[in-house]
């Protein structure tokens, strides 16, 4: 990707950047197109093109940013000496020596299939099908609310640096969002596909891989026995946990505790810290010997599969919780050398867009399925729940004490999935529950998924972030219904 | 800034086709920003973004585009007619929108800030260093927010205000630590420094050790801002919005239908009191002195356009997504400084983190404790608590369990910078209540 006619990033660089400093480029082109229908009356369709740069400049030990939607090579060179003023008002001040940090090594490309892209449907034909989606939804008249849509998000970026490096990527994403809204009298109830988990990696052929047009029916379904449902009762019961809910427990309560920028302290103001100490890598028992986590750059469709992250490190599988052991924590070479453990070094410094620079960010982090079908997941439960798809979250500002809830839960009795029941959550804290890990679905329950919508760092940063994870059970959680 | 949105939106008009209208927002922003941590410059830089939003309409269909560009309509001339020209080419094959609601009024005017922003220097200095034990850390950012609005047929809005927020931290060793905030048009050094000792004067208490209140109900001051942090999600939720009101999905549509709140609690919508745009991205009025809650019963709602259009009512000027810019709740008589004494036994909370809707049956709404979060005992502040889960009913806080409202509302701006920085804010009084539930 060029934002010159005339040269490449890699030329481009080394003209703006001042003299005597290490100076690189990162130029992203966001496109993204969404439709949306709702209770059958399409809302106006919306696309963007975010276009933009951020140039970061190292002169001495300081390091200045800059970023502009002013692409010609002029604005370029004013924000080059504008990050260079950043970098003079820091003297003294920073939080390391950023001449020895570390820098992008090799040039590389990375871009990943895509079967049926966006580009080759008519728009009337998306329209249509969301149309048809739409009406699925209304199963009862009792569905007072219902919406489908569609956001496809491609993401092209480029890494240009003095030392003659150039790295460029491409993303397409697809965010499919179904939701039904069910009223009586007493209540009101809802469901989607999944609490907002269903990001993917590809083009439209995404639809096909999570049946998008058999789920309106299932959902309006379940949303009138939601709404039917007696209250979630209340106790320590035993849980099987939902592949879609299951993205949001590792997500929270693995993933964010081992950023490693919590760890050192940067996102303290923000986002928080972590019970996760320096010393506890390589020592503490996450859970069970059946717990292995991973970051995973290599899986098809995944959203955050890549090849670089936007501080140019290559990416690779790599173990977080091997065994149930900790190993390391979640974070780029920047972080890892200012914990001095530079060998530990993923590729996880990633930035929303060309705007905000980059920070550390899970990208696919993944659960590693088990051997357990999910009938031997529920025929070991007595008398337990079924937990799945997340209605609500929240957590510590140390990943440590948490409360979630489902739109999916239904008892379990006798080892059998049994009636539906509504307004369920559970509460535990990380390492506990981590530890009551009985089981891990085997690679039937073992699904893709992916989110939009993490937020973190200053100034705030939204991602995406994959999930793919097994259904899994634990024994004696705390369960609540409405009350809490 | 406004002369170039004012050229782009005239050469956007003189793009369209015969029957075409077209609405152009904008929003920019020049930001300069310092993020520290341990007292240490992580990262600063500055940004500038000028993101325009095009909606072209025809026949009662609307399609729009947004872009971002580079400040020169002489470089960005290609790319906008590239946009008006797919757009245009789109509408037609769209399917009649029924609630498509109908441009503005044609009106002029402009909303337009004043102030000092701080050079760089200035603002690192204003958050970095440590203090004592305590590490400092979060962020300073400063500069001038611009919004706009221009439709063909001579609507034009303009919003410009600069704003500088510094927002830290100071964190102890063992864990305790406590939060400032400073926000202002015109840089005040001395205020910030103020915001910035005041917050350090805390840190004594948060030394010792914690005393963890165990499961069970107390008697609880909450600050502004541990108010504002309860109320995010019932607003997101719907709480105020006429078409969740309406579905019964609002977790606030009991108040609406004869449930009634504690008599003393007033809400509106102040965009003037708060400096918000006064303005929509359509460029419709916003709600101005709207009356939320009056005596504790439900009155006015968010009513947007397209809400309007599709229930048969009249529009209010709110955004799409039928939440407060500017919410207002009224201070009452009691003096915060006295809030421990009052607590008697209980808790002293500055803020709720990490809040969410728990169930909407109630506008029942959960979180943790964090910042400054203290247990009081005889009248006195005596420990910090640590992390505790609060899970309780917003309805019910300000309704039989609400015992008083402070007489300081406090104005809080909104720190969210996702995307772009937020003019938004909240003005709110802090609020005593009777059996606030502590769930682990």
């Amino acid at each position: 990707m060029n934002v010159s006619p005339t040269m490449s990033a890699e030329q481009l660089v080394g003209r703006i950047a001042p003299r005597g400093t290490w100076c690189s480029l990162r130029i992203v082109r966001t496109t993204a197109e969404s439709f949306a229908v709702r209770d059958d009356v399409l809302l106006p369709p919306s696309c963007s093109e975010d276009f933009g740069a951020m140039v970061t400049v190292v002169d001495g030990q300081e390091m200045g940013l800059a970023a502009t939607s002013d692409l010609s090579e002029a604005g370029l060179y004013q924000a080059a000496r504008v990050a260079r003023e950043w970098a003079h008002a820091a003297a003294g001040r920073g939080v390391l020596d950023f001449s020895a940090a570390p820098r992008p090594l090799r040039s590389g490309s990375w871009s990943h299939p895509v079967e049926q892209p966006w580009e080759s449907c008519a728009r009337s034909d998306i329209i249509e099908r969301l149309k048809n989606a739409c009406q699925g939804l209304k199963t009862d008249d009792r569905i007072i609310r219902r919406v489908a849509s569609l956001r496809r998000v491609r993401t092209e970026s480029c890494i240009a640096t003095t030392d003659d490096i150039q790295i460029e990527q491409v993303h397409d994403r697809i965010v499919p969002w179904l939701m039904a809204v069910a009223s009586d009298d007493e209540d009101v109830q809802s469901r989607s596909n999944g609490g907002r988990s269903d990001a993917q990696l590809g083009g439209l052929e995404v639809l096909e891989r999570i049946r998008f047009d058999d789920l309106p029916q299932q959902i309006g379904n379940d949303a009138i026995e939601i709404l039917l449902a007696p209250v979630c009762p209340t106790g320590a019961m035993d849980v099987v946990i939902g592949p879609a809910q299951m993205v949001l427990q590792v997500h929270e309560s693995i993933g964010h505790a081992l950023e490693l920028d919590r760890i050192l302290g940067d996102e303290r103001n923000y986002a928080g810290t972590s019970f996760v100490k320096i010393d506890d890598f390589g020592s503490l028992s996450w859970g069970p010997e059946i717990l292995n986590v991973v970051i995973d750059p290599t899986v098809e469709g995944e959203v955050c599969s890549a090849g670089f992250d936007d501080e140019g490190l290559e990416a690779k599988k790599i173990h977080l919780i091997e065994k149930g052991v900790l190993r390391r924590g979640i974070g780029g070479a920047l972080s890892a050398q200012r914990l001095s453990r530079p060998e530990d070094a993923i590729a996880v410094s990633r930035a929303c867009s060309w705007n905000r620079p980059p920070i550390d960010r899970m990208a696919n982090l993944n659960v590693e399925p088990g051997d357990t079908s999910l009938d031997d997941l529920i025929a070991a439960v007595e008398n337990g729940v079924w937990l799945d798809a997340n209605s609500s979250w929240s957590i510590d500002d140390r990943r440590w004490k948490f409360q979630f809830g489902v739109e999916d839960a239904r008892l379990i009795e006798n080892g059998q999935l049994a009636g539906r029941v509504k307004e369920a959550g559970y509460r535990s804290t990380t390492i506990p529950f981590w530890q009551s890990l009985d089981a891990v679905g085997n690679q039937d329950t073992w699904q893709v998924r992916g989110t939009p919508n993490c937020g973190k760092g200053e100034p705030n940063q939204m991602v995406f972030v994959g999930h793919a994870v097994p259904a899994c059970r634990f024994r004696g959680l705390e369960v609540f219904g409405r009350e809490g | 800034m406004q002369s170039w949105f004012y050229d782009v939106s005239e050469y956007l008009d003189s793009l369209l086709s015969e029957g075409e209208q077209v609405t152009v927002s904008f929003a920019g922003e020049v930001t300069g920003f310092a993020r520290i941590s341990s007292g240490c410059v992580r990262q600063g830089g500055s940004i500038e973004q000028r993101e325009l939003t095009i909606s072209l309409r025809k026949d009662g269909r609307e399609i729009q585009s947004s872009v971002m560009l580079s400040g020169s309509l002489q470089t960005d001339r290609d790319a906008l007619r590239a946009i008006v020209d797919r757009l245009s080419s789109a509408v037609a094959d769209l399917p009649v929108d029924p609630h498509l609601p109908d441009l503005p009024d044609t009106v002029t005017d402009e909303q337009r800030g004043q102030g000092r922003i701080p050079v760089p220097e200035e603002l690192i200095d204003a958050i970095a260093g440590d203090c004592g034990d305590a590490q400092t850390c979060g962020i300073a950012i400063t500069g001038t927010m611009y919004r706009g609005v221009a439709t063909s047929t001579g609507l034009r809005r303009w919003y410009e205000a600069p704003l500088t927020v510094i927002d830290g931290s100071m964190h102890l060793p063992g864990g305790g630590a406590t939060k400032w905030v400073w926000t202002g048009e015109n840089w005040n050094p001395s205020a910030a420094r103020s915001s910035r000792d005041h917050a350090e004067s805390m840190l004594e208490i948060l030394a010792r050790d914690v005393q963890t209140p165990p499961v069970g109900s107390y008697r609880a001051w909450l600050e502004p801002a541990a108010l504002d942090d309860l109320l995010g999600p019932v607003i997101w939720n719907g709480g105020f919005s006429a078409k969740a009101i309406m579905t019964g999905s609002s977790p606030l549509a009991p108040i609406y239908d004869g449930t009634r709140l504690d008599p003393r609690v007033c809400f509106r919508e102040n965009p003037v009191a708060i400096g918000v745009p006064q303005f929509g991205s359509h460029g419709h009025p916003s709600p101005a002195g709207l009356d939320l809650v009056a005596e504790g019963v439900g009155q006015e709602k968010f009513i947007s356009p397209r809400t309007a259009m599709e229930h048969g009512l009249t529009h209010n000027g709110a955004s799409s997504g039928e939440y407060p810019d500017a919410l207002e709740m009224d201070p009452g008589d009691f003096d915060p400084a006295s809030a421990c004494a009052q607590v008697g036994d209980g808790l002293w909370l500055s803020h709720v983190h990490y809040t969410n809707l728990a169930a909407r049956e109630g506008a029942r709404v959960t979180g943790v404790t964090r910042w400054i979060a203290l247990r009081v005992k005889d009248g006195e502040a005596v420990a910090p608590v640590g992390t505790v889960r609060i899970d309780d009913s917003v309805i019910r806080l300000l309704g039989e369990g609400l015992i008083d409202i402070g007489s300081r509302a406090e104005l809080l701006t909104n720190l969210s910078t996702y995307g772009s920085r937020s003019p938004e804010g909240s003005k709110l009084p802090g609020i005593l209540v009777e059996g606030l539930r502590v769930v682990g």
